[in-house]
């Protein structure tokens, strides 16, 4: 996927021009530069995924997970509940500029908890209330943010 | 220059400075504490929270959350033997062994004396090297600029590819390639717009950021359960006399170690405190075997070297405008944001700002340990919030945070997207933080590749004829080359010691 994006972009960079005149920058070098890397990147990706893997590491480099991003633990997610989620996170976008966006998410806020979490009502209704109460506030009172 | 030191230091001490850097170490230690938050996810999250206030006052509190959760994510480590932020996974090692035997005031207490030794040591450093580093990059034109993005890109990548380089390489081209969309600079031409008005002006850093990063963090972490913490009261917090007196020497250590590791692009804290204990564990001679039993060594070298090397990172970004680490790419994200543009006539333009931002690190460090020494335990019970309840609230923050940028829903679906992007990544062994750098180093890639090219008449040679270039350019080369010879080394000789 990597490779085909990476294709994608080196072809659609074409239109562009991948070269200006002289030897300068035309619109299209970067894109197409930039797609050509990813391409060949993403072939590198899948060569290496043939090969087999050694598990020896003893490098401290290898050991240390991304700065600034937690932990690698894998993810945690099963797709069911990661679908259901994005669903709701949909309608909820959807919905924002009809109904306004504290009412949304607090809406969203409910379901995600009471089905998606199997959270308590009481759990459920309070952080639902808690969202809208903190767009109100924090966002609306305090940050003048104009929310749909 | 004394005069704008002054006036920096000046600055960071306003009451209302203090009261954001408070407010930025407070936030910080809570996000480093929660698991599944990073110090990246925690600047991104509440970074459109901070685009009322004026830039140091931002930066500041930008700042404060990402040293504060240096050290929230050792709490966590300690006390539940779950890292809150990478650059604390090593402590895992001691710290919880040593709250398994009772101690756990002790590890928390000497952790919070070598982050406030490691982080004053390294900005004692940092102020010293800014202006050379400022200086000497003063003297960089167009090539030059065009081989300090690839060694930036490069060395980012390369760190944080984990596993495979080509997966970094890979996300910060595409990073580059989504810089690409919108108008180009140079001719006015729409690219890659698929005819949509909205992506005239290009993909908003922020929106980019808070999706690839924080939303895509919500999505992967989905699931988790909240864990008990062991419990550490008050009185625990006093560190022993013993404890102490082992602390001060990995505390130095670390901190010149940290220091000197943070200078490099793409090391970062974590992989300053994996180093830091690695040479803790050399030196200690016959008590080496010891290590991984609750050493306070091994807590605060780790720690020291962290702090320091996230103070370190910032000499790249704001001499250079090439981020140290992946927390200092998203604050870079933030200067940009602020119209303030890291590079080499920052220090010149914008004194105030770079002083005051390295002061307010030192009342942040002094505010830290003021806190946590008492605080540790109150802070704790953090913990035991189950992810179930916050992750609804991290979302809310993110989606409203991203509308509150540019006022339009367009930029709430970007975020969405970006974050289902972010999460396919990860699933996939691809680190996101190059696609920030890629996305914030494409257009000044451009420019200068362009305005290169002008120069040279269109020959690329005149990358490799100019002496600064061609030494960045084989700098770039050694952090792709190096780590994989040595990574071959080892591979070989452990091979040999297998067969022998």
């Amino acid at each position: 996927m990597t490779a085909a994006l990476g294709v994608a972009w080196v072809l659609g960079a074409g239109q562009y021009d991948y070269l200006g005149d002289g030897g300068r920058l035309a619109p299209g070098t970067l894109p197409a530069l930039a797609g050509g890397v990813m391409a060949v990147c993403g072939l590198g990706v899948m060569l290496g995924a043939f090969r087999p893997q050694a598990a020896d590491a003893a490098d401290p480099t290898e050991l240390a997970p991304p700065e600034g991003e937690p932990p690698g633990d894998g993810d945690r997610t099963s797709t069911g509940p990661l679908v259901a989620l994005l669903g709701v996170l949909t309608v909820c976008l959807v919905l924002a500029p009809m109904i306004g966006f504290d009412f949304a998410f607090a809406a969203a806020t409910f379901v995600i908890l009471k089905l998606i979490e199997r959270s308590s009502l009481l759990a459920a209704v309070s952080a639902a209330v808690a969202i809208w109460a903190a767009c109100f506030l924090l966002f609306e009172l305090v940050l003048q943010v104009p929310l749909p | 220059m004394l005069n704008d030191m002054l006036q920096g230091a000046a600055a960071s001490v306003t009451p209302e400075n203090i009261l954001y850097c408070f407010l930025g170490v407070t936030i910080g230690t809570v996000i480093g504490m929660l698991p599944g938050l990073g110090s990246a996810t925690g600047v991104a999250l509440l970074l459109p929270l901070t685009l009322t206030l004026d830039p140091l006052s931002a930066l500041i509190m930008l700042a404060g959350i990402y040293y504060g959760s240096q050290y929230g994510g050792t709490i966590s480590t300690v006390l539940l033997a779950t890292p809150g932020d990478s650059s604390s996974a090593v402590v895992l090692f001691d710290g919880y062994p040593m709250a398994k035997k009772g101690r756990a005031g002790g590890a928390l207490a000497s952790a919070a004396i070598a982050s406030f030794v490691g982080g004053t040591l390294s900005l004692v450093a940092l102020m010293a090297t800014l202006p050379v580093l400022s200086s000497v990059a003063l003297e960089f034109g167009p090539p030059e600029t065009v081989a300090l993005v690839i060694l930036g890109l490069l060395s980012i990548a390369g760190f944080t590819g984990g596993a495979s380089l080509l997966k970094g390489i890979a996300a910060a081209a595409f990073g580059i390639l989504i810089a690409t969309i919108g108008l180009d600079a140079q001719s006015g031409e729409a690219r890659m717009t698929f005819g949509r008005v909205e992506l005239f002006g290009g993909l908003g850093y922020i929106e980019v950021i808070i999706g690839i990063i924080a939303v895509a963090e919500v999505l992967r972490q989905m699931g988790r359960t909240a864990g008990t913490p062991m419990t550490a009261g008050w009185r625990d917090m006093i560190i022993t006399r013993e404890e102490l007196r082992r602390t001060w020497a990995p505390s130095v250590r670390g901190g010149v170690l940290g220091f000197l590791l943070g200078l490099i692009p793409g090391i970062g804290a974590t992989l300053a405190s994996f180093f830091s204990y690695d040479v803790e564990k050399r030196i200690a001679g016959d008590k080496r075997d010891l290590f991984g039993t609750g050493m306070v060594e091994g807590v605060a070298g780790p720690e020291s070297a962290n702090n320091a090397a996230a103070n370190a990172s910032f000499a790249p970004t704001l001499t250079l405008g090439i981020p140290g680490s992946g927390t200092t790419a998203v604050l870079l994200g933030a200067f940009l944001v602020f119209g303030l543009q890291p590079g080499p006539l920052m220090l010149e333009q914008q004194p105030t700002i770079v002083w005051g931002l390295l002061f307010s690190f030192w009342v942040g460090n002094v505010l830290l340990l003021v806190l946590n020494l008492p605080l540790a335990p109150a802070f704790a019970y953090v913990l035991r919030v189950p992810y179930s309840i916050l992750y609804p609230f991290i979302l809310f923050l993110c989606l409203v945070g991203s509308y509150a940028v540019t006022n339009r829903m367009w930029s709430v679906w970007v975020t969405l997207v970006f974050g289902v992007i972010g999460f396919g990544m990860e699933k996939y062994g691809y680190p996101v933080i190059p696609v920030i750098l890629g996305l914030i180093l494409g257009p000044i890639l451009e420019v200068n590749l362009s305005r290169s090219l002008s120069i040279s008449h269109g020959d690329p040679t005149i990358f490799f004829t100019r002496p600064w270039s061609l030494g960045v350019i084989i700098f770039a080369a050694l952090t792709v080359v190096v780590p994989l010879a040595l990574r071959r080394l080892r591979k070989t000789s452990h091979r040999e010691q297998v067969i022998v």
